[in-house]
This record gives C-alpha cells, structure tokens and sequence, in this order.
C-alpha cells in the first residue's frame, strides 16, 4: 500500500519496527511535493535542507511519542522558527519567523517533522484560498474547484496526500469548510484549548488553530501532541487536558443529538438527504434525535462580519512597514510610510475588511455595530447555552454547497460560505468536520458541535462512525497513485 | 402522530422545498449606504492610501457589505451584556520577573533600515 494512504497509527507502526526510517518517510513526502503540488499550489514554502535535518534528529524520538518522525505541514499563519512565514501576503513576502509557536514547540519537542508552510487567504480572510499573493490553491478532487479556505492550503495538501497531516487555523470555519470541500476531517477546538501564540492573530476572541487529517483517530493523535494550557496566551484555558486518543471509545447509546432546522433552509437537496442519512445511522446506533431551537442562528453570518473585521482592523495596525513587513520605497513622510506601505502590502480583499472594521469602530458607529453585534453574539452563545442543556451534541452539514469554481463567487456570495460555521467560533465552541459522501465526486462534510471543551467526544462520535464507514478513506482520484 | 424527530425532518424537507432561503433575502438590497468622502476618511483613520482606481470599488464594497450586516437592528437587545470573549476565564496573572530572553538582534535583523539599534524612517522633523 502507498504509504500517503496509510493512517498516522500506521505510519508510526512502520517507524516502531523499522520498516521504514525518519529521513526516509520525510524524503517520500517531499517529492510527492514536488511532483504533485505544481496541479494545487498548496504549499507556500518548503525548505529541503531543514526537512531533512529534523527528520534525522527525530529518529531519536520514535516509540517515545506517537507521531515522532511523522511529517507535519503548518498553515502560513503560524511562526515556525527561520522559516519564512508570509501569511499569503505581500506584506510578508520576506518575513521570517523568529520564534516558534507554542503548538510548533509542543509538535517539535514530540518530533513531528515539520514540512512546510501552507497556502491560504491573505491573513486568512476569506473560504476559497483564492486570495492569496502566491496564487489560488486549487481542490485536489476537481482543479477548477475552490479547496475551501482560508486554509486551503493545508486541506488540499492533505487530500492529495503531500503530507499525512496539516496545522489549520479557524476563525469563522476556516478549518471545516475546507476540510468538508476537500473530504477531509477537521476541528476547530473550544476557544482555549490549543494556543494561539505564535498564530498570528486576525479576529483575537475568535481565532483557533486546529487539526487537519484524514480520520478522527489521527485528529486525536494531532491534538494530544499539541493542545494544551499555555502561560505565554492570556486566553489559553488552564484546564486538564484531556487524553484525546484514549476518548475515541465513546458510546452512541442514549446521546442525544440535537436537530436544528435553520442550519437545513435553502440547503442543497442532496447534501440535505446525506446529512439525514447520518443521522439515521447514529440513530441505530441508539441515539436519540431532539429538535432544538437557535433562534438568532441566522444573525450569526452579519455578527461575525461585523465582530471579525473591527477585531482585525485592530490587530493588522502593526504592520506599519517600519520594524518588518513591506516597507513603501515611495513614502517621503512618516505618514506615506504607513500609508503607501500598507496600500502596497495588502491585498484588495484585507484592505476591505480593515477598512469595513475601521468604520464599525469609528465614532458614532460603534454602539450601532460593534457593541450591537456583540450583544448579538451573547443572544446567539446563549441559544446554545440552553440547547447543551438537552443535548449532547447538534450535527449540522457543514456547508451549504460542494466546492464552488474558482472565480465563481463575489463579496457577499462568498461571505455565505460559511453560514452554517461562524457560530461556533462566536459562541467559542468546538466543532468538527467529518467526510459524509460525496455528490456528483464532490465530497461534502457534516458538522458537529459540542459545548465548550467536549472536543474529546466530537472526535470519539467520529471516530464511531468512521469505524462503520470509508467516506473518510477514498481519496481524490489524481493523487491516489 | 409523528414523533418529535420525524416532525423535525418534516420540516427540514419543508425548509428545502421553500428554496431560496430567508436568510439571502438581503442580497437583494444594491443602495450605496457609504459615500466616497466617508471612505477616504475610513482610509486616513486605518492609515491606507487608496488610490482614485481603486475608491468607487471600495464604495460599492463597503455599501454591500454595511447593508448586509445591518440586519442586525432588526433585534431586540435591550438589557443584553455584549459578549467579547467566548470564556468567561478570568485573566492570568503572573508575578513581575522577566522570563524572556532578550532577542532584539534577531528582531533587528527582520528590517534592512536599522542603524546602531535604531529603526530609521524619513524625516519627521522638518529642518529649521
């Protein structure tokens, strides 16, 4: 069997008995990477040398931590020690990081390997990874199709098999819409639960890195080596952390699963009849299915595009092009300095969200949208409140369509993309993308989401019904071989 | 009688066949709610220069994006807390001792305008 097709559990058995060594597995990676990614352009930066010199110190570590040798790709959003770290912009086209994040540090002291850097939206705003500076990352089932976004990058490197597993970071469904077009499994943690230091930061009270992978079993791998309390992030929860992998084993008797009728209006038929079906299997499995009311669910959409763009306008100031980052060779004042800089180093779509976010902040605006939207966001965390308190878990797909042509979708039209996800980085909750089928060789995702820190039984519900099926194990017919 | 699930999907199925949504009735809404004057004073606040090509794609930008989101107006929120953080953790506290080390020559070696640890930009003070 070719080894891209082989679960994290089975890359790790084969580096126990020796069947296969660090540099080896690491050097396999890199040349479907350089065959292959010419057709996705899913990854940003890819430095050989360094590769290959942590697969070798990682030798040492295999059979003392589970994914020790196991190569890992890490969305361009987040610092990786003297490796360039661009964020899909011209702003920072040159920029390397100059520490590692705290998810990087655990995932090192662990020895993953890291393989590189992923595309995605420029600082992550968007759902198609159409605007980035290096180009669009194309969807490995169909090269005319989105991947999904912002981090597309790293959904399309895994569905191709150029890396066993990839670093994603989600502020309004950045890790699940992708995952859910590119048939892969993805979670956006409980706010808190993995750090964010070193990420950079786009919408501070709703960005969360996450992992991205095949399966549930390799998601609960992922998170066990890099979830955790961190001091060096004032929002990371200092909670115990629980087992990950031991939670797989989790019983479908008795859970109670929430249905919520608004996540079905204007659905496409098909994905409707699969997302039914899911709930007819976890129902034989003796869960009970419980209607429940998210009465300002549709307000999610206009909060989030109020609350994500003022949060940005704010955290984006600091490039100023004096310390790093572009710096304008046309600016004769201090003021052109920032200016021209930050005219020349964003692209169309930043500049819109930082202007946007700058007016809803602005004097005389700000109690009409941004404290209004907040309040929206505490009506819409409190639906969810009082749904946890009857069930355990709402099952929802995770995007309204399959992935869109590139090109298709403007604005507004693209903002939609992710109607059915922004809510639960509102409301801080975890979430999970998990394959359920596929519609005209599309895949689609449903979704699940649980209270806060009830990652561990996402992941174990997934992992139950990955057991009974292998939507989850087809992979895209070009990147198969 | 249906039980609670069977209704629930009855009106899933229901919800489908009302096909478009309510939630995209929005869209339909193209009066430009931003004017030109009001975007470059948005652009001086967030410190952009946004060049003549670009102004009227911005306008039409903004306008769509402000008259999609001001749906919100449309609820109630009297006596509601704004929610800006998703967990109500308290915030850390840690006691006062550096635990950094000190890495200013790496962050100097991110600009190629430092002279003698000093970041150099033009001329701020005009010369008298």
């Amino acid at each position: 069997m070719s080894i891209h097709k082989l679960s994290l559990s089975a890359l790790q058995q084969k580096l126990t008995n020796k069947e296969i060594g660090t540099t080896e597995l690491a050097k396999y990676y890199l040349s479907r990477i350089d065959k292959l990614d010419g057709n996705i352009n899913s990854f940003i930066t890819v430095d050989k040398s360094s590769v290959l010199a942590e697969a070798e110190n990682a030798q040492q570590l295999v059979g003392k931590f589970p994914l020790a040798g196991i190569p890992v790709a890490y969305k361009d959003n987040l610092c990786t020690h003297n490796l360039k770290m661009t964020c899909a912009s011209k702003m920072l086209d040159n920029f390397i990081a100059p520490y590692d994040a705290t998810l990087v540090t655990n995932a090192k002291a662990q020895g993953l390997v890291t393989l590189g850097k992923t595309n995605m939206d420029e600082f992550a705003f968007g759902s198609s990874s159409e605007n980035s500076y290096f180009g669009a990352v194309k969807n490995p089932w169909n090269l005319e199709k989105v991947p999904g976004g912002s981090s597309g990058g790293s959904a399309a490197s895994v569905s191709a098999g150029l890396t066993p597993m990839a670093i994603g970071s989600d502020t309004g469904g950045s890790i699940r819409q992708p995952a859910a077009f590119c048939g892969i499994t993805g979670l956006k943690p409980t706010y808190g639960m993995v750090s964010r230091y070193g990420l950079t930061a786009f919408a501070s009270s709703l960005d969360q890195a996450g992992p991205m992978a095949k399966s549930a079993e390799d998601i609960a791998l992922i998170m066990d080596a890099i979830a955790g309390y961190d001091k060096k992030d004032s929002t990371s929860s200092n909670i115990t952390k629980p087992n990950f992998h031991a939670s797989l084993k989790q019983s479908i008797e008795g859970l109670k699963i929430g249905l919520v009728s608004e996540f079905f209006q204007g659905l496409n038929n098909a994905i409707a009849e699969k997302i039914i079906n899911l709930y007819r299997w976890y129902e034989k499995q003796g869960a009970k299915l419980i209607d429940i009311n998210l009465q300002h669910l549709p307000l999610a959409i206009p909060c989030y595009y109020i609350i994500a763009p003022a949060e940005a306008s704010s955290n984006l100031s600091r490039f100023d092009g004096v310390r790093y980052g572009h710096r304008s060779e046309r600016a004769k004042s201090l003021n052109e300095l920032y200016q021209l800089s930050r005219a020349e180093g964003f692209g169309m779509e930043v500049k819109r969200r930082v202007l946007a976010g700058t007016y809803t902040l602005s004097h005389g605006y700000y109690d009409a949208y941004f404290i209004k939207a907040q309040k929206i966001r505490r009506l819409i965390a409190n639906d969810f409140s009082n749904a946890f308190e009857e069930v355990d878990v709402i099952i929802s797909p995770t995007t309204p369509t399959t992935a869109f042509n590139i090109g298709e979708k403007k604005l507004i039209d693209s903002y939609l993309a992710d109607i059915y996800t922004s809510c639960a980085n509102l409301a801080g909750l975890p979430a999970l993308s998990m394959p359920a089928g596929f519609i005209d060789s599309m895949p689609i995702g449903a979704q699940l989401i649980g209270p806060h820190f009830s990652d561990a039984k996402l992941i174990g519900l997934c992992h139950q019904y990955q057991l009974a099926h292998d939507e989850h194990l087809v992979q895209p017919p070009l990147f198969s071989e | 009688m249906p039980s609670v699930e069977q209704g629930t999907l009855l009106k899933i199925i229901a919800g489908i066949m009302n096909y478009p949504l309510k939630w995209l009735i929005f869209m339909g809404i193209t009066a430009m709610s931003i004017k030109e004057q009001e975007i470059l004073d948005v652009a001086k606040l967030a410190n952009i220069h946004i060049g003549d090509d670009e102004l009227a794609c911005f306008v039409s930008d903004l306008s769509a994006i402000l008259d999609f989101v001001k749906q919100i107006q449309t609820v109630n929120t009297d006596n509601v807390t704004p929610m800006a953080s998703p967990l109500n953790n308290s915030q850390h506290l840690r006691t006062d001792k550096v635990t950094e080390r000190d890495c200013r020559e790496q962050a100097e070696k991110l600009s190629s305008h430092v002279e003698s640890h000093l970041y150099k930009v033009p001329k701020v003070i005009e010369s008298i």
